[in-house]
This record gives C-alpha cells, structure tokens and sequence, in this order.
C-alpha cells in the first residue's frame, strides 16, 4: 500500500499479500527503531538470481543475498506481509504504516524519463491511481529517496562483503549476524549525520564490519 | 529519530502483549473518529459491540427496548491461537506488537494507568503474567493527561449517545445497526471538529 490518497480504498491490499518486499539497511533500521523488534523476527534472506551490488555474502566466495519481509507465520496459505491487519469486512491496512518499507510507500510508482508513471505490471484494481497526476512531486521525492537508500545501502553491504571475504574459507555467518552488523552501521551512520565526520566512513563501515564478522 | 518516552518503552518490549488478548478496550468516540480517518476505515471494520454494564448511563440502544449497548474494538481468532484485538500483529508465537502506533486508543495509551476519582493508579486487571507495574515506572503526567483526555472524550460521547437515544426511544418501530450508531459518532464529531477549528481561528 502506497499513498494514502484514498486510491487503495476499494482494493484488498493485493501487494501487500503478492510480493516479497525487500528491504533496504534504512528500512531496517527504521521497523527496529519504532517497533522495538529484533531484526531476524521480521525479515527473512532471500537468494540474489543473479549478484547485485547489494547482495550480501554469508561465506566468502558464497552466494549473494537479499533480505525481505517475512509473511505472517500463522497463515502460510495466503502468504500476507507479517504486518498487514485483517480487520472485520474484508477490509485489510499496514500496521507500521508510518515506519512502511520504502517499496511500499512508492508502490506502484516508477521512476523514468517521461517522469513519474505506474508500473506496467502493477496489482491495483483499474482505475484506482486516476489521480497520480496531482501529486507528482512528492512520488518523485519518495523515489528519489528509495534509490538513494539503495546507493547507501550497497555501500553498507561492501564494507561487509569485503570483511567476509578476508576470513578463512570456512568461515560461515548467519543471518542474525549480518542483521546486527546492519543495525549497528546504520546506528553509525545516524550519529554522523549529527557530526561532522573524523574518519572517512568507508573506514567505519570496515571497523563495523570486521567487528561483527569475528562473532562466530 | 524514533524516540518513546520509558514506560511506551516498558511497554514495546512486551513481546506477548497480553493485555490486547484478555482486555476488552473500550475506545473514546474520539479515538473511532481518529482510527477511521486516518486509516480510512469504517468503523464496523474494528469494533464490536459488547452488553452494557447494568448500572452504565451511556450505553447506547438500537432499537427502543434493546439491550443497551458499548463499543469495544474487535477480535479476531485464528486457527489455534486465542482471539486478540483486531489490531494486533502475530509477529511469531508470544511475540506481538500493536498495529495503530500512536493512534492506539487513550485507554490503550494510558495502560496500566487508571484514574480513581482525580488518582492515578496501576489498574487491577493488567493481565501481565510477569511483570508487576509500580507507579514509578510511569511517567505519571503524560499518563493523567491522557486519562483526563479521555474522560473529557467519554463525557461528550455520553451527551451524543443520550441524544441518540432520545431519537431511539421516539419511533416504537425503529431498529438500527452497529454501523448506523457510528456513522451517527462520525457525522457528530467530523462536525464538532470543525466547529472547534474554526473557533479556534475566530
Ligand atoms: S489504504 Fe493506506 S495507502 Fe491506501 S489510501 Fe488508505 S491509507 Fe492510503
Ligand atoms: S509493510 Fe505494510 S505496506 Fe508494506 S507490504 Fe507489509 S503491510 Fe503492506
Ligand atoms: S494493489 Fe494497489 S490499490 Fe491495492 S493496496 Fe496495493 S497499491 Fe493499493
Ligand atoms: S501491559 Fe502487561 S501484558 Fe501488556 S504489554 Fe505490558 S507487560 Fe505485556
Ligand atoms: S489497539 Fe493496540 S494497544 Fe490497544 S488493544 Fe489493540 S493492539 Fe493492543
Ligand atoms: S509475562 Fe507478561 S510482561 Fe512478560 S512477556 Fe509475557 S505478557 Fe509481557
């Protein structure tokens, strides 16, 4: 669920049921932050078809990962995002609406020359994005931000990489590992927003990394 | 940056959130008006309605003779597990987290506190397994003024109500849904908001 214009009113929240919403290190971050929830309790790994600058190793020379949300454990049939409500009436809504994936608060928008358009294949009822053209600009702000995160973000899972990569060849992490390796560099990263920065950052995301990595 | 004040902290890191199983929350009108809006939401998507206690004076009828009537938010069971407030998220087993955030209802956000005639106290029917609460651990003025919000929300629902129910009473034959009182709560407080907007600009 996207915009809260009202255009997802009459739809049963397909996307939030259909998809894998992946994440960024920010996206994170931001459910552990105002949930209060261990990272590994909401998201689960997901194996890259092919490696992607934010495809994170477990192993070194191992396969890349990406992480998602996980679905509601308790109703694998219909595979719901683990924070969608069912409320009464069919009627179904984000319960981190605030704090939502930026996936989800640019869904079913993309960015292209012509501007701001909705994906070819998006799940919405026909007819419910009729009034996208008012609010172009805050979708523009929302998908710039996204593909920031995701540069951010590659940045993050490099640093990690490159820590992973100089440990023995059967050295193994897990996915809690690589979790708390990522909240505490975005922990970082939020403090130096505050300050100006003393080390360069590519520096403190190896300390980070190489911190975590040695917790086997 | 995220920041909570402690005792929401205290309270987030409940992983099993008992009391949004066992308690029946009663929410204020203002708290309906607050989730169906901002959720865009009918509220008979949320709320159920639960027998008034016999001594209440603001239950409110659905037809002339009926048993009169309390809003309280809806449950919602599934298979093998008990039922729960229809906004809490099933994370994993015994680990749960409330789905409204800050637009939780006020005696949601007043929990454990109650007021006893201008006191704060920990409420008796916590649920809590585990933990026992202390006032201390309160943050004891956010708490009343939440509680004094609430009772000043539960006063004017009571004059609401009790124009409803003269409405009620008149017409022998009339009979009315969940969902007709509601839309009655709505239409009054979208119109008292107003009011108070524009007062407030006068
Ligand atoms: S369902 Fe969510 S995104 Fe859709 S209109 Fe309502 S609040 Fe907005
Ligand atoms: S986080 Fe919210 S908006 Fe995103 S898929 Fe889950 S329920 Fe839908
Ligand atoms: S599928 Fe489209 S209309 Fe339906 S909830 Fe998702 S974004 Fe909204
Ligand atoms: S109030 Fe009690 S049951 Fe509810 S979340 Fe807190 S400790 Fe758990
Ligand atoms: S509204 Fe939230 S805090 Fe209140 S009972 Fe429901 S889940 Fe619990
Ligand atoms: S026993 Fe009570 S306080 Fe402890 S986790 Fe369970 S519900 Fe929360």
């Amino acid at each position: 669920m996207s915009e809260c214009i009202g255009a997802c009113l009459a739809c049963e929240g397909r996307c939030c049921s259909v998809y894998i919403v992946p994440l960024t290190g920010f996206d994170v971050w931001r459910i552990v932050q105002a949930q209060r929830l261990a990272p590994e309790l909401f998201i689960q790994r997901e194996p890259e078809d092919y490696p992607t600058p934010a495809g994170f190793l477990l192993r070194p020379g191992g396969p890349t990962f990406a992480i998602a949300l996980r679905h509601q454990y308790d109703r694998r049939n219909e595979r719901p995002c683990i924070f969608l409500l069912q409320l009464r009436e069919g009627i179904q809504r984000c319960g981190i609406y605030a704090h939502r994936p930026l996936a989800c608060q640019t869904y079913p928008m993309q960015l292209q020359l012509a501007g701001v358009v909705p994906r070819a294949d998006m799940l919405c009822p026909t007819g419910s994005w009729m009034g996208i053209g008012e609010r172009p600009d805050e979708w523009r702000e929302r998908l710039v931000q996204q593909d920031s995160e995701w540069e951010r973000y590659a940045l993050v899972v490099q640093a990690w990489n490159t820590a992973v990569r100089t440990r023995p060849a059967d050295a193994g992490y897990v996915l809690d590992q690589y979790l708390a390796y990522l909240v505490a560099a975005y922990d970082t990263l939020n403090a130096l927003t505050n300050q100006p920065l003393a080390t360069p950052l590519d520096a403190t995301f190896a300390a980070l990394a190489n911190a975590w990595t040695k917790i086997d | 940056m995220i920041t909570h004040p402690d005792h929401e902290l205290l309270w987030l890191s409940c992983a099993a959130k008992r009391c949004c199983s066992l308690r029946t929350v009663r929410p204020t009108g203002g708290d309906i008006w607050r989730i169906a809006t901002r959720l865009h939401v009918p509220p008979e998507s949320f709320l159920r309605s639960i027998p008034a206690e016999p001594d209440a004076d603001d239950g409110v009828l659905l037809a002339p003779t009926s048993q009169p009537v309390h809003l309280a938010l809806a449950r919602r069971a599934t298979k093998g597990r008990q039922a729960a407030c229809v906004f809490l998220m099933h994370i994993r087993e015994e680990v749960a987290r409330c789905g409204l955030g800050e637009l939780r209802p006020l005696p949601c956000q007043a929990f454990p506190g109650r007021d006893a005639c201008g006191t704060l106290r920990i409420r008796e029917d916590h649920g809590c397994t585990c933990r026992s609460w202390n006032l201390a651990e309160l943050d004891r003025p956010a708490v009343a003024a939440l509680l004094a919000q609430e009772a000043a929300e539960r006063a004017r629902d009571r004059q609401l109500v009790h124009l409803w129910n003269e409405q009620v009473k008149s017409d022998e034959g009339s009979k009315y849904s969940l969902a007709d009182f509601c839309g009655y709560l709505l239409y009054a407080y979208t119109a008292q908001m107003a009011e108070a907007t524009a007062g407030g600009t006068a």
